[in-house]
């Protein structure tokens, strides 16, 4: 118990574990209340109290009487829009349509009558109380319909199981519909009711609470496996009383205590915040009630289920941790345990996506640690897996399987850790590189600060392969041409007519186009002549008519469009702006690109979190970081000079992103359009002056600011954790994961910004920057440079 | 411990290996119609090939508002291709519940959307979507396989372009798109495509492509267009010029190809279906109300027969199968609309008289040995009727209804 205490304390002491767990806590708190709030039109959040009444109120009555109740009111609803249609026409034929059926209505519901016009002497219309009607309706059907879905389950068996396609009884289709239908009957008198379930919906649905907690779990990793072996402790362990069996064993079952206790904690505190935000509903109601679990086959209340949500959820994390485990165990490189770790988790992620529910490697998908973390689908989903034509219920067998997968990685975990030298060892590449690198990239005698921080970065933290790859990469990818995807038929036409008239609005173009109108007008004349031909057979008729239709699909539309855009460049013209003629198509897609714009700015992240954090910590690995104090031009200097390093990786990192799919566009397209206003793509750009050109700069300009900040960051939590593996797990905890939430809200990008002429926000988003980068280069300078404290620390250990 | 994980490695890898050789399938090339592997011309509409039907080994399958059903053949009993008894297919209220319902293919507009092939179902999927914040529509369409009971879902290919229309025969995809004027083959085996018909090669202006069918070793191609750009302007301008129609016959064996047109001076030929592994065609003048329309077989390099088929009127259209000669009845355009069928026997003697619900947008599909299938569409629902041969033969008319799918 004591060394359990002890392994406790490794973890907790570190007062960076505990900063680390609260932002997250902090971040995924955040992002969880703004995704639920980004929806300005969210009716069942802003009047959720409103929701919570309505339920009460006909929750109280019996099944049949808040039918008619919910029924009637929503028919009072529909008079009302009869009332207000009837009130705003002038035309006589309406008045009178809507007169009768108000009428009809009259006759026919009188109750619901009088309560519609009660609501239009109130002036009364509220919409939010309609979808909630529309809502409680809904899932009153739901509960009528669940008795005959249920009884009607072997009655659908036999129906499907009599066809000759199903009909086989070694299949696993045929064991499939009788075993669904046995696993169904438990469930025949189940009871159901209505009730609030928006919250436990949204707890369910939100994801992102995974990462941060794989995240958290990763760093508790690298204290407990990685960081004892960095400072070559574990020999001290081999020569204690009870050797390292005891230690693992210790090691491990903490980590599974914390992943899962910490998996328990993000859980509940998503339900809390959902909660706060939509309200409890009755926990105490069959999750059979809420239509997105029909398929659940357990018998689980509202509270329970949320219950086994939770601890499913920590199941799947104990499971993560322990595949991190045997990595963290079996790797002894920095490098490799980062990139096993996270391949292992993106290609069962990629499995769990990609893999459709019918294919034929659907036990991929399916026997998948994201299924497992997808609790409410594992939970609430029914689901027979096909392993050698018979109908296994899946969640059990998965369970089972990692079961076993748990307890065969924890003996690995055991048995390598007790047998392996837990020292860093060099394998065969990376001595070849040291031989190469004696042999041929040898500093001889004494070099410039610059040369040699060079030097340690590219040759001795071997980022020079990483470098040459990225620049072979920019190189390649700048050859090529850029295609556009002409998805239209139209498109290939526009494309022509953009060809001819792409640049200044000129009279001859002008006069181009007016011919091209009149042409086209006479193609639809055409049609009409034709079908009043009576010299013509049908046939021939269909014929001419045909072809005359091709034409307009393509040509026509591609002119329609054309003569859209020449109206609006026209109005530009008379605003001022100089309006010039510019394929949408190609350039709507060049300025701004949604997913484009993600990926680069993702993948520079993610190459400046494995290039930079080796450049600070260097002189801290190997204690040289005092020697630097007592030198001529001290610490601040060497701050300088590494900083000069990191700028200009991060210049080649972003060259090579950026700038190929440029070359390749100019290459494609040339310039010619360059200098034309960003107006004259698009309609709501505000008669912007700036140019192709000129957004296209703003926008690398406005990324390259970013990238320096992603640096900063990356640069202050190097200094500050002196620790690479810490650093890389930190930067993508508070970089590469909001990254992620981000990806598909398309308003959170540059290019969104310049497109919509919001120039103000991207100026404040570069003075963020800007005063951003100022911190944070300031306190990891103050950080770099102090060297009493270390002295200190130094002295004291 | 090394040794033995790397034994294990290689043990993996060679049985991987081995496990990735792709399925060869063995096609039978014979000039004639072959089960199982051929394009069935037999259960598509004569003039846009567009199909709802297939016939697989037990039954048929077809397809109504994006469900896939399968009808057993014994019974005639349709269900939804689903082996899931906890699910409600084309009954289910949410979206994402039908989509997850393995019956369940695309909200695809192109009618002939699925196949029947070598003992699996390939089907459509129109994939695209709009991208959110500029408003584009992101063309994806894909092909997909599963097997006869609808599992095993695997994509054949996904192509960034808008299939138009296509068919499988003999191992191959033939399909078009709207980008361009080129007809692809995607062949199964080696997973390639290639280019099997660029229509801008005929020298015409303003091609189309009007109809696309394979029988035996032979694809057909129902192609028209103008002379020449002036010729097309001067219909434009108000002359009564047609284009110049006619079906390219390409071999998939030898690529030997010839073409068949009216020999009347601007007429058109009409495809009337296949019979004894010929392509029937008919042609007349359309202009001339008066005229005879032939009826006429063309087998290998534009031999062509006239047969002894005698229309009545120029808007009466053949059918044939292995058993009886449908003739749709119309003396007027507008009679189209009564599809009323005389059935013959090989024999020419009548047989019965078929008055199918009456519609323009009705399709008759000639079936098997066993049944025809009728379609039809009305503003209120859509119904897919049967008739049985062998009470053809007895002349008992009566159709059966098949399934019907309702508007809301």
């Amino acid at each position: 118990m004591k060394l359990l205490f002890y392994e406790a304390k490794k973890v907790f002491g570190r007062k960076i574990f505990l900063i680390v767990l609260v932002l997250c806590f902090v971040i995924n708190a955040f992002l969880l209340y703004y995704s639920q709030t980004n929806d300005e039109y969210n009716n069942s959040l802003i009047y959720s109290n409103e929701y919570n009444e309505m339920i009460d109120e006909y929750s109280v009555y019996s099944f049949d009487e808040a039918k008619k109740l919910v029924d009637d009111k929503i028919l009072a609803y529909d008079i009302l829009s009869v009332f207000n249609m009837l009130a705003q026409t002038q035309i006589e034929e309406e008045i009178e349509m809507y007169s009768q059926q108000l009428d009809e209505y009259r006759n026919s519901s009188p109750e619901a009558y009088k309560n519609a016009e009660e609501m239009n002497e109130r002036r009364e219309n509220n919409l939010w109380e309609q979808q909630f009607l529309f809502n409680i309706s809904q899932q009153l059907e739901y509960i009528e319909s669940y008795p005959s879905f249920i009884d009607e389950m072997y009655g659908r068996a036999d129906s499907q199981s009599s066809t000759a396609v199903f009909g086989d009884k070694n299949s696993f289709s045929y064991k499939n519909l009788y075993k669904t239908a046995d696993d169904y009957a438990h469930l025949k008198n189940i009871s159901l009711t209505i009730g609030n379930s928006n919250a436990l919906s949204a707890t369910v649905n939100y994801q992102i609470t995974d990462l941060f907690v794989i995240a958290v779990v990763f760093l508790i990793c690298v204290y407990l496996f990685s960081y004892e072996r960095e400072k070559n402790l574990y020999l001290l362990v081999r020569s204690s009383k009870y050797g390292r069996l005891k230690t693992i064993i210790l090691k491990l079952i903490l980590l599974y205590l914390l992943s899962a206790l910490i998996s328990l904690i993000f859980t509940f505190s998503d339900f809390a915040i959902n909660s706060a935000l939509y309200g409890v509903g009755d926990l105490s109601r069959s999750v059979q009630s809420i239509s997105e679990f029909r398929n659940c086959v357990i018998s689980l209340t509202v509270g329970q289920f949320l219950l086994m949500f939770a601890l499913v959820k920590a199941i799947g994390i104990i499971i993560i941790t322990v595949v991190f485990s045997v990595v963290f165990i079996c790797f002894s490189s920095t490098a490799a345990m980062y990139l096993t770790g996270i391949c292992a988790i993106i290609s069962e992620y990629l499995l769990y996506t990609y893999v459709y529910s019918a294919s034929v490697l659907n036990l991929l998908k399916y026997i998948n640690i994201f299924y497992i973390l997808d609790s409410g689908q594992f939970l609430g989903s029914y689901l027979n897996l096909n392993i050698f034509s018979n109908a296994v219920t899946a969640y059990p067998i998965v369970l089972e399987i990692f079961f076993f997968i748990f307890l065969a990685c924890s003996i690995i975990s055991c048995i390598v850790f007790c047998i392996r030298n837990q020292q860093k060892k060099v394998n065969i590449l990376p001595r070849l590189f040291e031989k190469l690198k004696l042999k041929f990239f040898k500093i001889n005698g004494s070099t410039s600060v610059f040369k040699g921080e060079c030097f340690k970065f590219l040759v001795q933290n071997k980022m020079a392969v990483l470098i040459l790859l990225l620049v072979g990469y920019g190189i390649v990818s700048s050859f090529g041409t850029v295609r556009y995807n002409y998805s239209k038929e139209s498109d290939m036409a526009y494309r022509a007519y953009m060809e001819y008239l792409e640049g200044d609005i000129t009279p001859e173009k002008e006069s181009y186009i007016e011919g091209q109108r009149q042409y086209i007008e006479e193609l639809n004349n055409r049609i009409f002549e034709i079908i009043e031909n009576t010299r013509l057979s049908e046939s021939a008729k269909a014929a001419m008519i045909r072809s005359i239709d091709n034409i307009l699909k393509t040509e026509g539309a591609a002119f329609e469009r054309v003569e859209g855009q020449f109206s609006r460049l026209l109005k530009l013209r008379e605003n001022g702006v100089n309006a010039r003629f510019i394929d949408e198509n190609i350039y709507s897609g060049f300025v701004f690109n949604q997913a484009r714009e993600w990926n680069n700015f993702a993948l520079i992240c993610l190459i400046l979190l494995i290039l930079l954090p080796c450049i600070f910590i260097v002189e801290y690995k190997n204690m040289m970081i005092n020697l630097i104090c007592p030198t001529k031009l001290g610490k601040t200097y060497l701050m300088i000079i590494k900083l000069i390093v990191t700028f200009i990786s991060l210049i080649i990192s972003f060259a090579v992103i950026y700038l190929p799919y440029l070359i390749r566009f100019i290459n494609t397209y040339g310039t010619n359009s360059f200098s034309t206003p960003i107006a004259c793509i698009y309609e709501n750009s505000g008669g912007s002056d700036l140019s192709v050109f000129g957004a296209e700069i703003l926008n690398l300009s406005c990324y390259i600011i970013l990238s320096v900040l992603v640096a900063a960051v990356i640069v202050e939590l190097s200094i500050f954790f002196k620790n690479k593996l810490i650093a890389m797990i930190l930067s993508s905890v508070f970089l590469l994961i909001p990254c992620l939430a981000v990806y598909s809200a398309g308003t959170v990008r540059i290019g969104y910004f310049i497109k919509n002429n919001q120039i103000s926000i991207i100026i404040v988003v570069c003075i963020i920057s800007w005063i951003l980068i100022a911190l944070l280069l300031v306190f990891a300078g103050f950080s770099f440079t102090k060297s009493k404290v270390w002295r200190k620390k130094n002295a004291h250990a | 411990m090394k040794k033995i994980l790397l034994i294990l490695l290689t043990a993996f890898l060679a049985v991987s290996c081995g496990c990735s050789q792709k399925e060869v399938t063995e096609i039978d090339y014979s000039d004639t119609y072959v089960e199982n592997q051929d394009f069935q011309y037999n259960f598509c509409d004569k003039d846009t090939s567009r199909f709802i039907i297939q016939k697989c080994d037990d039954g048929y399958y077809f397809k109504f508002d994006s469900f896939l059903y399968f009808v057993d053949e014994k019974n005639m009993s349709v269900n939804p291709l689903c082996n899931k008894s906890d699910c409600l297919h084309d009954k289910e209220t949410t979206v994402i519940k039908q989509t997850e319902c393995t019956a369940y293919l695309s909200e695809s507009i192109l009618n002939s959307d699925f196949f029947y092939y070598n003992d699996h179902i390939y089907s459509f999927n129109d994939e695209s979507y709009v991208e959110e914040e500029s408003n584009e529509w992101i063309i994806l369409n894909s092909i997909y396989k599963t097997d006869a009971d609808g599992t095993n879902k695997e994509k054949v290919f996904t192509i960034d372009k808008e299939i138009k229309t296509w068919f499988i025969h003999r191992n191959i995809i033939y399909y078009t798109c709207a980008e361009n004027n080129l007809v692809i083959g995607y062949d199964l085996s080696s997973n390639k495509a290639e280019t099997v018909l660029d229509l801008d090669s005929f020298g015409l202006f303003n091609t189309t492509l009007d109809n696309m069918l394979a029988y035996g070793n032979n694809l057909y191609f129902g192609i028209s267009g103008f002379e020449s750009e002036e010729e097309f302007n001067k219909m434009v301008a108000g002359e009564d010029i047609s284009p110049y129609e006619f079906y390219y016959v390409l071999n998939i064996i030898d690529n030997t190809s010839y073409e068949i047109s009216s020999s009347l001076s601007g007429s058109i030929i009409v495809f009337e279906g296949f019979e004894n592994d010929c392509f029937l065609y008919s042609e007349a003048d359309y202009d001339n109300k008066n005229s005879p329309k032939t009826l006429y077989s063309v087998k290998n390099k534009a031999v062509k027969t006239q047969l002894d088929f005698k229309y009545e009127n120029l808007f009466e259209r053949y059918y044939s199968d292995n058993r009886f000669i449908y003739v749709k009845k119309a003396e007027t355009i507008d009679d189209l609309e009564n599809n009323i069928f005389e059935v013959y026997d090989k024999n020419n003697k009548q047989v019965a008289k078929i008055d199918f619900p009456d519609g323009f947008a009705n399709n008759f599909y000639l079936g098997d040995n066993n049944y025809l299938f009728y379609f039809e569409g009305t503003n209120k629902g859509e119904r897919l009727y049967y008739l049985s041969k062998e009470n053809l033969a007895k002349g008992d008319t009566n159709l059966n209804l098949l399934f019907e799918s309702k508007n809301t």
